[in-house]
């Protein structure tokens, strides 16, 4: 129960992605250098990053060994399942799965989480030799309908040999922290006692797993200064800190 | 003259000769994924008997970097040359020696990275995969590395001169006249390694020679995917260790293995 197992091709760590479509995602934001982008472009840039990176860890030779599976299910009133089913990574490199995502109205987060919950129940037990799963959350407002607390504790009591499934929230708002961050690459990361400023945020926070060692060990080696004790929770107030928090949901250990 | 370079793409049973005075046994094989893919193993074996004198070098390809497969086929046979035209004198003073293989090494990246500009990538790939290789290849191709040369000195009491020379995460193993013999200069360490484009990274080489081996009378050579033998104080029969190769392989983590075993 320490996060350790690697992920190989006969292993494969599994991530899931729930990406909230709604309306207020066409908002703008801090895209750096100045720049204003939508918050559904933002985030589409740092999933399709991530992606890359899962490519980038999973190369063999001058082959993609399938260390990961995906899932992305984006959600508004409704949930769509944008992959059409788990891919493997050498599947989803010849996919273009961002290129037509539409935002939509409202933001049922209890229905994302549920459909999630039952994806892993399916799942869970061909996963008994594998890394934990890791359900990357991407949100940018409260909730509409069913309060989505009750899912994801049930989610987040699942688990594999190698530990409990892993939640990861990922909050784009410009009111959550009091001061901004500077430099992500120096940011020490969400504690349990960091005070946001959201109540929504607040709720995030509780709902946000403990960021593994092996998880940490993996940021610290590619430049960032997340400290021990943090949260797998990311304010993203601007789109390095999206890219931040995508980049984490691929740090599982690999072989 | 007796001369071995593993196939890439292709299974070396754990298989022994004898060419006085040595006794050597050796083995290589493709992690499984590779086998069924069908692709080149990202280890590299090889040694060379002439005379009285072994030279060999063991290679493990860092596959996170651009094929490393290439650097660990590249350096090996390097290394070979670079040991065969030392003389044993040579190789007995520590410091000498580190500084002008430490030299030799970081000449060899213009060669190394040229040798990587030429490689071509198969025709048909997903776009990021090849964008991906593309950005890999600008960082160039790495492996780590375990090589050595012994030269036999006396043939009465079985001493030989011994060199030996790492950088990462090769497992060494020494023998004297019955027990295994502790080794502190040479220790596995993953972050070290060769790359085409900077040579030494992660921290300076490793050597070990002269007087400091010379109770030595047997060596084993292997990369992690052989970890099953980490734990045995004796390296069992030829066909226990094919057997112990095959339950490698079998494992979710199973790694390119390659296995050289020198007594004398």
């Amino acid at each position: 129960m320490d996060y350790r197992l690697q992920a190989t091709q006969q292993t494969p760590a599994y991530i899931m992605y729930l990406l909230d479509i709604s309306a207020s995602m066409n908002q703008l934001m801090d895209a750096g250098n100045g720049q204003e982008k939508r918050r559904i472009d933002v985030v589409t840039s740092a999933l399709n990053s991530a992606i890359r990176q899962m490519v980038f860890r999973s190369t063999k030779g001058s082959r993609l060994s399938p260390r990961y599976k995906v899932s992305i299910l984006a959600y508004s009133d409704n949930v769509f399942d944008v992959l059409g089913g788990i891919k493997s990574i050498d599947e989803l490199a010849r996919m273009k799965p961002l290129d037509n995502v539409q935002t939509q109205r409202l933001t049922n987060t209890a229905k994302a989480f549920s459909a999630a919950e039952k994806i892993l129940l399916q799942e869970l037990d061909k996963m008994k030799d594998c890394p934990t799963p890791l359900i990357c959350h991407m949100t940018d407002g409260a909730y509409t309908g069913e309060d989505p607390e009750p899912i994801v504790q049930r989610i987040m009591n699942l688990s594999v040999p190698d530990g409990k499934v892993l939640v990861e929230n990922i909050f784009i708002s410009d009111e959550i922290l009091s001061k901004p961050i500077e430099n992500s690459k120096k940011w020490p990361g969400i504690m349990y006692e960091t005070v946001l400023e959201e109540d929504y945020g607040n709720k995030l926070k509780r709902l946000s797993s403990p960021l593994p060692e092996s998880y940490r060990e993996m940021m610290i080696e590619t430049g960032y200064k997340i400290e021990p004790g943090a949260l797998m929770m990311l304010p993203g107030t601007n789109a390095d800190l999206v890219s931040l928090g995508f980049q984490m949901s691929a740090a599982t250990p690999v072989r | 003259m007796y001369t071995f370079y593993s196939d890439q793409k292709k299974e070396t049973p754990v298989s022994s000769v004898y060419r006085d005075p040595f006794s050597i046994r050796y083995g290589y094989a493709r992690a499984n994924e590779t086998q069924e893919a069908d692709d080149f193993g990202q280890d590299f074996l090889a040694f060379e008997v002439k005379e009285r004198s072994l030279v060999f070098a063991v290679c493990d390809g860092v596959s996170l970097s651009f094929c490393g497969d290439l650097a660990a086929r590249f350096l090996s046979e390097e290394l070979l040359q670079w040991l065969g035209s030392r003389t044993p004198e040579e190789l007995k003073d520590e410091i000498i020696i580190k500084e002008k293989l430490t030299e030799h090494l970081g000449q060899l990246t213009a060669k190394g990275t040229e040798a990587i500009r030429r490689h071509r990538l198969p025709g048909s790939m997903p776009p990021i995969l090849r964008e991906v290789l593309e950005e890999k290849r600008t960082n160039g191709s790495e492996t780590m590395f375990l090589c050595g040369r012994i030269d036999m000195a006396d043939d009465i009491t079985h001493e030989a001169h011994v060199f030996l020379a790492s950088s990462g995460d090769l497992r060494l193993r020494l023998w004297g006249h019955t027990e295994e013999i502790s080794n502190p200069h040479i220790t596995s360490d993953t972050k070290k390694r060769w790359s085409t484009k900077d040579g030494i990274i992660g921290g300076e080489i490793q050597i070990a020679t002269g007087g400091m081996l010379k109770d030595t009378r047997r060596i084993a050579v292997y990369s992690d995917g052989f970890a099953a033998i980490d734990g045995l104080k004796t390296l069992p029969s030829t066909d226990q260790l094919q057997i112990l190769v095959k339950k490698s392989l079998q494992s979710p983590l199973s790694d390119d293995l390659s296995f050289l075993d020198i007594a004398w």
